[in-house]
C-alpha cells in the first residue's frame, strides 16, 4: 500500500479530532489548573502545633512584654502581652532571616573560619595589651557588665556611643550638682516643647506615644511624624534651635520666681546675658518663624505645668548641639522639672571588677589598638569619624554584628552574632528608667552555627572560660545574685543595680560665656540645608517597608522629603530617584513631596547614614556639605 | 520557484505585488510580532509586574484596546447582519474583508486577555463554575462562542482559494456552509450583540464606581445598550475606513463607490441615534444616577487636564455628532476624503468612549482622601499590543493576497484594463 | 467541621475604629502582613503595586495629622466585588458576614478590584517571595497565595477557624469570639472587633458619632469609624458625598 501525503494529513486530522473527544484534554486542563495552585517555587507553610510562649522584645531598651507564637521551635508570630508594641515588634522575629544578616565570619571580603578570626584578634590584643576597647552600641545590658568585666581583665576600655535619647537629661545633670536629674515623666506632664526629638515615634516605650495627656509643641525643620501629631509645629531652620530655646528663656526672665530657680544653674550669668540678648523677634528671624509663636510656646509651657523641654535629637540625625541641649536643660531647671536621682550600688558578685563605663567622646584620640564593636540589634550607629579619631595607627577593628552592610566598609573583621531569640534575651536599661534594671532570659530559638555573641567574644579575648551554653548563666550572674531563681520564661529586675550612665559629654556651662551661647544660635547657612532623620526600628525587618514603600504612611530609609516648591525648583518630580551626595558617600534616594521648610531637604536614612555623618565641634551631627541632585 | 508557488495561490484575474515586495511589507510586522511575543513571554513567565498596571489601574492599555478593537470589529457581525438578514446585497463586496477584520479583532482580544489575566491556565473555570450574575461571565461565554462563529465564517473565505479547490468535497462543504451562513450570521449577530452589551455592562454595573455606574433596563445597565448601538454605528465606518486604507496601500480599486455610500449612510444614521441616546443617558447620569449615589457629577471633572469636561464634549459632540452629520448629508458623503475622515472621527469617538469607561473610571478616586492617579503603559504593554496589531496586519495581508476579500476587485480591474 | 451558627444564630463580624485614638504608627499593617503571610515588599514595589490587606492613609485635615486604617469593609448589601467575579472566587458567608476570597479559584482578571470602591483588594503582581529562610517563619494557619491572584482582608480567617475548632473541642456552640491581628496589634486600642448581632457592640456602631466610608453607595460596609474631630469627619466625607435619598 502506498501512503501519500493526503493519508498522512487525514490521519493527523482524525487523530486531532479523536483526541478532542477523549478524556485527555480535560485531564490536561484539570492538571494544569492543579499545577497552577501548587507551583514548586511557592513557599510551603510549616506544619505542626502552635505553641505560645511569653518573652520580651529586647530590640530596644523598652523591652516590651510579648507573646511568641511558635511551631517546631521557630517563632512565626509576635503579639503584645498586656501592653503596646511598636510596628517593628510584630516583625521582630524576622531579624533572624534579614536579607542583610551577616552569615559568615569575614575578613574584609574574604570568608574565614570563626576560630581563626578569634585567634587573630587574641594575638592582636596580646600585642597591644591595654589598648583594647569594646564599643557597646547597646549599653546597659547584662552583656555590658560582662564586657566591662572582660575589659577590666584585659586592662582595656569600655566605651558607649554618644547618647541621643536622654541627651537633655544628661545636660540637666551637667548644669546642676550631681544626683539631680530631669523628671521626664510623660505620664504626668501637661505641656512639652520638643526640639527635633521623635517623642511620639520610637522615643522611649511605644506606649508613651499612645496616650498623650499633654500639649505638644514640636520644633523641627520638617514635618516629622511627631511634628504632624503635635498640637503645634514650629518649622525652625536647622541650627537655630539654641536661639529658639534662649528666646523662650527670654520671655520668662521678667518673672520674679525665675530668679531664684536661675541661681541654681551653673554659669547662670552667662546664660542670662545670652537670653537677654535673644528676644523672640531676633530668634524668629534666625529660626524663620513668627515671633508670636515663640512667645505663645513660652506662655504655654508656663501655663500648663508641670511642663518639660526636650532637645534630645534624632536617632539618625544625631544629637543637637551641646548648647542646644544645655539651653533646653536650663529651661527645665527654670520650670522646676527635675528631681533627685539615687545611684545605688551594684550587687555584683564580690570577685568581679569592672572597667569604667566611658563615653566614646571621652576616649583618648589615637588610643585604641584593638576595637571590638558590639552591634547586637539594628538601629544604633555612630559617625565613623568619631570612632576613627580614637583609633591608633594600624588599629584592628572587629565588628561582632548581625549586619553585613553597616560596618563592612570600616571594620577589618566581621563576626556574625546571634540575634534576638537566638541569644539570651538581654534587655538594656532605658535612659529614663527611675532605677537601674537588668533583665535576662534564656534564648528561645536555636543559635545558628558559627555565630558568637560579643560578650562571649570579649570573654575569649580576656581568657575567661565561657561557652555559648553558659553565657546565660554568666548574664544571670551579672544581673544579680537572685538571678539563680530566674525561670525559663522569667525575668528579673534587680532593684539596686547601677545603671551605665555616661558622664554628660563635655557640657561645662561654668566655663561658658554669653558669647558661647550666642555663637551656637546661628542657623545653618546652606540653602537648601540637608538634614538627616530616621526611625531606629526601620531595619528590623523588610516587612516594615509596607509602611513607606508599599504605602505612604511614613518616610523610610532612602527617602528624601522636599517641599513641593523646592521639588519644582530642583526640577524633580515626586517619586523619582535622586542622589544624596555627601563628603562621606553617596546614596540613591527617592524624593517625596511633603511639608517641610522650603529651604530644607530632610533625608530619611538608616544607621549607615548616621555612620556617614560628621561630628561638629559642638557635638551635633551633620551630613556636611550634602546635596540632593537629580540622577 | 518561490514566485511560482506564490503565484499558484493567488486568485485568478487579480494582480498582486511581486512576492519580494510583499515580504518587504510583511517583514516589519513580523519583527513587531516577535518583539510582542517576547513581551508576552515575559509577562507569562514572571508575572504582570512587567506592566505598569497597579492596584488602582487594574485595567490598562490592554483592556482599553480590547474594548476598542471589539467595538470596531463589530463591523463584522453588523455587515453580516445587513447582508444576510437585511439583504443589503451590495455589501457582499466587503463582507469577506469584514469577516477577516472581525476574526482578527476578536482573536487578538482573546489573546491579549489571556496575557492580561493573572492565571490564564484557570480561564476555563468560568465555564466550570460560572457566576451567572457577573457581566464578565457573559463576556467570556459570548467571546468564546462568537470567535467560533467567526472561524466558521472565515472557512468559506479560506476554502475559496484556488489551490484549495483541488478537493471537490471542499467545494461541496463550502457550498453547504454558504447556505447556512445566514444562520451563523444571525447567531453571530446575537452573540456579538450580547458581547458588546456585556462589555458595556461590565462598567455600568460597578455600583462602587459612581463614575461608571448607570441605571438599568431589565437586568442590564444603560451602557449595555449604548455599547451595542455605538459598535453598530461605527462598525460600518470601520469597514469603510479599512477598505479605503486597503485601496490606498495597494493602489487598486477594490469596491464600488456605492458600497462606501451604503456603509456611510448606515453608519451616519446609527451614529445620530447613538448620540441622541448617549445624551439622554448622560443627562440622566448627571442629574440622577451619580448624585443619588452621593457623587455630584461635576466633581468627576474638577481635576481638569486629561480628564476635564473637554473629554465629554469631544466624545459626544466632536467625535459623535459631527461625523454623524457629515455621513448623513449625501453631498458631503460623496466626497471620499470627507467620508473617510468622518468614519475615522466616528471610530475615534468610540475609542474615546471606551477610554473613558476603562481608564477614567479607574483614574478617579472614590475614597475622599484618595487622589487622581495617572498611568503610562510599560514597553511590554505597548509591545504586546503591537503583537496584536502585527498579527492582525499579517493575517489581513495574507488574506488579501491569497484569498478573495473583495469580490468586486476582479470586475473593477477588468473595467480599468478595458479603459 | 461544625458550621458556625447552624443551630444557633449567625454572626455579623464588624469593626469599630476610633480615629481619635489612631496615631498612624502602622503596627496594624505589619501585624496583618505577618499574620496573613503577605510577603514583604518587592524591591520595585510602590504604594500603587504594594500588597496591603490593611492600609493606613494619612488624612489631609489642614491641622494635626489624622489617619484612617482601611481594610476590606466586608460589604453586606449588594457586595460589589462578589457579584462581578466570573468564577465565584469571591464568596459572602452568611454565617459570619465575611466576604471570602478563594485564591485557588481566582483567575486574576481584577474585575473585583475595579468594582471595589474602597481599594481594599490587591493583586499579586509578583511571585510571593520571602528572604531566604524566612518561609520557616510563616504562619501555619494561612497558606501563601500565587502570583496573578487577587487577595484581601478576610478578618483573619485563620484565627476565626482556630477559634471555631477550639469552640468545637470545648463543646461550645454559637458564634465564636476571636480577635483579628490588627485589633490585637493596635497599641492605642483604636480598632475594636465585634459582632453586630451582639446588642451592645451594635449599639456603639449605631451611635450617632459612628459612620462608614462612602455610605451613600449603599454597599453596607461593616467597618465603622468614629471621631470627635469635625475636620477628620470632613476629610473622610470629602468628594461631595451627600446623604442618600
Amino acid at each position: 500500500m502506498k501512503i501519500d501525503r493526503r493519508d498522512v494529513l487525514s490521519l493527523a486530522g482524525g487523530a486531532a479530532a479523536g483526541l478532542a473527544v477523549s478524556p485527555l484534554p480535560w485531564r490536561l486542563l484539570g492538571d494544569t489548573a492543579i499545577w497552577s495552585q501548587n507551583w514548586h517555587w511557592m513557599p510551603r507553610v510549616p506544619r505542626g502545633a502552635i505553641e505560645e510562649r511569653e518573652a520580651r522584645c529586647t530590640l530596644c531598651p523598652s523591652a516590651c512584654p510579648v507573646k511568641l507564637r511558635m511551631t517546631n521551635g521557630i517563632v512565626h508570630g509576635v503579639a503584645p502581652n498586656g501592653g503596646a508594641l511598636c510596628p517593628a515588634g510584630f516583625a521582630a522575629h524576622h531579624l533572624a532571616w534579614h536579607p542583610l544578616r551577616l552569615r559568615e565570619c569575614r575578613r574584609k571580603d574574604q570568608a574565614v573560619p570563626l576560630e581563626e578570626a578569634l585567634s587573630s584578634l587574641r594575638a592582636a590584643v596580646a600585642q597591644r595589651r591595654g589598648a583594647v576597647a569594646v564599643l557597646d552600641l547597646a549599653p546597659g545590658r547584662a552583656s555590658s557588665l560582662l564586657h566591662r568585666r572582660h575589659m577590666a581583665a584585659l586592662g582595656g576600655a569600655y566605651l558607649m556611643p554618644p547618647r541621643i535619647e536622654g541627651g537633655t537629661a544628661h545636660a540637666v545633670e551637667a548644669l546642676l550638682e550631681k544626683r539631680r536629674a530631669l523628671a521626664a515623666d510623660l505620664a504626668s506632664v501637661k505641656a512639652v516643647l520638643s526640639v527635633s526629638t521623635p517623642l511620639l515615634d520610637g522615643w522611649a516605650a511605644p506606649s508613651s506615644a499612645v496616650e498623650r495627656g499633654f500639649r505638644l509643641i514640636q520644633a523641627e525643620p520638617h514635618r516629622s511624624r511627631t511634628a504632624g501629631l503635635a498640637d503645634e509645629w514650629l518649622p525652625v531652620k536647622p541650627g537655630s534651635e539654641t536661639a529658639l530655646l534662649l528666646a523662650v528663656g527670654h520671655c520668662w526672665l521678667k518673672r520674679p520666681e525665675m530668679a531664684q530657680q536661675l541661681e541654681r544653674l551653673k554659669g547662670a550669668e552667662a546664660w542670662r546675658q545670652a537670653a537677654e540678648a535673644m528676644p523672640p523677634q531676633r530668634a524668629a528671624e534666625l529660626a524663620g518663624i513668627e515671633a508670636a509663636r515663640i512667645e505663645a510656646a513660652a506662655a504655654d509651657l508656663l501655663g500648663h505645668r508641670p511642663s518639660l523641654v526636650l532637645a534630645d535629637g534624632d536617632p539618625v540625625g544625631g544629637p543637637l548641639s551641646r548648647e542646644a541641649r544645655a539651653a533646653a536643660a536650663a529651661l527645665n531647671i527654670l520650670l522646676g522639672a527635675e528631681g533627685f536621682r539615687p545611684v545605688p550600688p551594684l550587687p555584683l558578685p564580690k570577685d568581679w571588677t569592672l572597667a569604667e563605663a566611658q563615653s566614646l567622646e571621652e576616649a583618648g584620640d589615637g588610643s585604641i589598638g584593638v576595637l571590638i564593636i558590639d552591634e547586637p540589634w539594628p538601629g544604633v550607629s555612630v559617625p565613623w569619624q568619631l570612632v576613627e579619631k580614637k583609633l591608633a595607627r594600624g588599629a584592628v577593628v572587629a565588628a561582632v554584628t548581625w549586619n553585613r552592610a553597616q560596618f563592612a566598609r570600616h571594620a577589618e573583621w566581621l563576626i556574625p552574632a546571634p540575634v534576638w531569640l537566638e541569644a539570651p534575651l538581654d534587655a538594656a536599661q532605658p535612659h529614663d528608667a527611675p532605677r537601674a534594671q537588668i533583665a535576662v532570659a534564656p534564648a528561645v530559638m536555636a543559635r545558628p552555627k558559627d555565630t558568637i555573641s560579643a560578650a562571649e567574644a570579649t570573654a575569649r579575648l580576656a581568657g575567661v572560660e565561657m561557652t555559648a551554653a553558659d553565657e546565660f548563666a554568666a548574664l544571670a550572674q551579672a544581673a544579680g545574685s537572685e538571678a539563680a531563681q530566674i525561670g525559663d520564661n522569667g525575668f528579673y529586675w534587680s532593684s539596686e543595680a547601677k545603671g551605665a550612665a555616661p558622664a554628660a559629654a563635655r557640657i561645662a556651662p561654668e566655663q561658658w560665656t554669653a558669647e558661647t551661647w550666642l555663637r551656637a544660635a546661628a542657623p545653618s547657612a546652606a540653602s537648601p540645608a540637608v538634614v538627616a532623620f530616621g526611625w531606629r526600628q526601620a531595619a528590623v525587618s523588610p516587612m516594615l517597608g509596607k509602611l513607606w514603600q508599599e504605602s505612604e504612611l511614613r518616610e523610610g530609609p532612602q527617602q528624601a522629603v522636599l517641599h513641593p516648591d523646592l521639588l519644582r525648583r530642583q526640577g524633580m518630580e515626586e517619586g523619582v530617584l535622586a542622589r544624596l551626595m555627601s563628603p562621606r558617600g553617596a546614596w540613591p534616594v527617592r524624593v517625596r513631596a511633603a511639608e517641610t521648610r522650603p529651604d530644607v531637604i530632610a533625608v530619611c536614612g538608616g544607621p549607615s547614614l548616621a555612620l556617614a555623618c560628621e561630628v561638629r565641634p559642638d557635638g551635633a551631627w551633620t551630613l556636611g556639605e550634602a546635596k540632593v541632585v537629580k540622577s | 520557484m518561490v514566485d511560482r508557488i506564490d503565484e499558484a495561490w493567488i486568485a485568478r484575474g487579480v494582480r498582486r505585488a511581486p512576492f519580494s515586495r510583499f515580504l518587504l511589507w510583511a517583514a516589519p510586522w513580523a519583527a513587531l510580532l516577535l518583539l510582542g511575543a517576547y513581551a508576552i513571554f515575559l509577562c507569562l513567565r514572571d508575572g504582570l509586574f512587567h506592566t505598569n498596571m497597579d492596584n488602582r489601574y487594574v485595567f490598562g492599555l490592554w483592556i482599553f484596546l480590547d474594548l476598542t478593537v471589539i467595538a470596531l470589529g463589530a463591523g463584522a457581525f453588523f455587515t453580516g447582519f445587513l447582508l444576510y438578514v437585511l439583504r443589503k446585497t451590495e455589501l457582499k463586496a466587503v463582507i469577506n474583508s469584514a469577516v477577516v477584520i472581525g476574526l482578527v479583532c476578536y482573536s487578538g482580544a482573546v489573546l491579549i486577555l489571556a496575557v492580561d489575566v493573572g492565571q490564564p491556565l484557570r480561564a476555563w473555570f468560568t465555564f466550570y463554575h460560572p457566576n451567572v450574575h457577573s457581566m464578565l461571565t457573559e463576556v467570556t461565554f459570548c467571546i468564546t462562542c462568537y470567535l467560533t462563529v467567526l472561524l466558521i465564517e472565515y472557512v468559506p473565505v479560506f476554502l475559496k482559494n484556488r489551490r484549495l479547490k483541488w478537493k471537490p468535497s471542499m467545494l461541496v462543504f463550502e457550498y453547504h456552509l454558504h447556505k447556512v451562513m445566514v444562520v451563523f450570521a444571525l447567531i453571530g449577530t446575537l452573540l456579538s450583540f450580547f458581547h458588546q452589551g456585556s462589555l458595556g455592562g461590565l462598567f455600568g454595573v460597578l455600583r462602587g464606581r459612581p463614575f461608571a455606574f448607570r441605571e438599568g433596563l431589565l437586568i442590564w445597565p444603560s451602557t449595555f445598550f449604548l455599547f451595542v448601538l455605538s459598535a453598530m454605528a461605527v462598525g460600518p465606518s470601520f469597514v469603510a475606513l479599512t477598505t479605503g486604507l486597503a485601496e490606498k496601500i495597494t493602489g487598486r480599486r477594490l469596491v464600488k463607490n456605492e458600497v462606501y455610500q451604503t456603509l456611510g449612510r448606515i453608519s451616519g444614521k446609527l451614529l445620530l441615534a447613538y448620540v441622541f441616546f448617549k445624551c439622554l443617558d448622560t443627562l440622566l447620569w448627571i442629574n440622577q444616577t451619580a448624585p443619588e449615589r452621593g457623587f455630584p457629577a461635576h466633581r468627576f471633572y474638577e481635576y481638569g487636564g486629561a480628564f476635564g469636561t473637554w473629554i465629554l464634549f469631544a466624545e459626544i459632540a466632536l467625535l459623535g455628532l459631527v461625523p454623524a452629520l457629515i455621513l448623513l448629508k449625501p453631498e458631503w458623503r460623496a466626497r471620499r476624503g470627507l467620508l473617510l475622515g468622518a468614519a475615522a472621527m466616528a471610530c475615534l469617538g468610540v475609542t474615546l468612549n471606551r477610554f473613558v469607561f476603562t481608564i477614567q473610571t479607574l483614574a478617579l478616586p472614590t475614597m475622599p482622601f484618595d487622589r487622581l492617579l495617572l498611568y503610562w503603559p510599560s514597553w511590554q504593554e505597548f509591545a504586546a499590543f503591537g503583537f496584536v496589531v502585527a498579527y492582525g496586519m499579517l493575517v489581513y495581508s495574507f488574506s488579501y493576497r491569497y484569498l478573495t476579500l473583495f469580490p468586486q476587485e476582479r470586475e473593477l480591474a477588468m473595467t480599468e484594463a478595458r479603459r | 467541621m461544625r458550621k458556625l451558627g447552624a443551630e444557633n444564630k449567625t454572626a455579623r463580624y464588624a469593626m469599630l475604629i476610633d480615629l481619635d485614638r489612631c496615631n498612624g504608627c502602622g503596627a496594624c499593617m505589619v501585624a496583618c502582613a505577618v499574620e496573613n503571610n503577605v510577603p514583604p515588599p518587592q524591591p520595585s514595589a510602590t504604594p500603587r503595586t504594594g500588597l496591603n490587606w490593611l492600609r493606613v492613609f494619612r488624612l489631609n485635615t489642614g491641622g494635626r495629622d489624622a489617619f484612617i486604617p482601611v481594610m476590606c469593609m466586608q460589604c453586606g448589601d449588594e457586595t460589589p466585588c462578589q457579584s462581578v467575579c466570573p468564577q465565584k472566587a469571591v464568596e459572602f458567608d452568611p454565617a459570619t458576614g465575611i466576604v471570602g476570597q478563594i485564591p485557588e479559584r481566582c483567575l486574576g482578571c481584577r474585575y473585583c478590584m475595579a468594582a471595589c470602591p474602597y481599594q481594599a483588594r490587591v493583586f499579586n503582581w509578583w511571585d510571593p517571595q520571602w528572604p531566604a529562610g524566612m518561609e520557616q517563619a510563616l504562619n501555619p494557619r494561612v497558606s501563601a497565595r500565587q502570583r496573578g491572584t487577587v487577595e484581601k482582608c478576610n478578618f483573619c480567617h485563620g484565627r476565626w477557624q482556630a477559634a471555631l475548632e477550639k469552640a468545637a473541642q470545648d463543646g461550645e456552640s454559637g458564634p465564636v469570639r476571636y480577635t483579628p491581628a490588627c485589633a490585637e496589634a493596635c497599641p492605642a486600642q483604636a480598632i475594636r472587633f465585634g459582632d453586630l448581632n451582639d446588642e451592645e457592640f451594635a449599639a456603639e456602631c449605631r451611635d450617632s458619632g459612628a459612620f462608614r466610608l462612602l455610605e451613600s453607595l449603599g454597599t453596607g460596609p461593616k467597618v465603622f469609624y468614629r471621631t470627635s474631630r469635625a475636620e477628620v469627619r470632613e476629610a473622610t466625607r470629602g468628594f461631595g458625598e451627600v446623604k442618600r435619598g
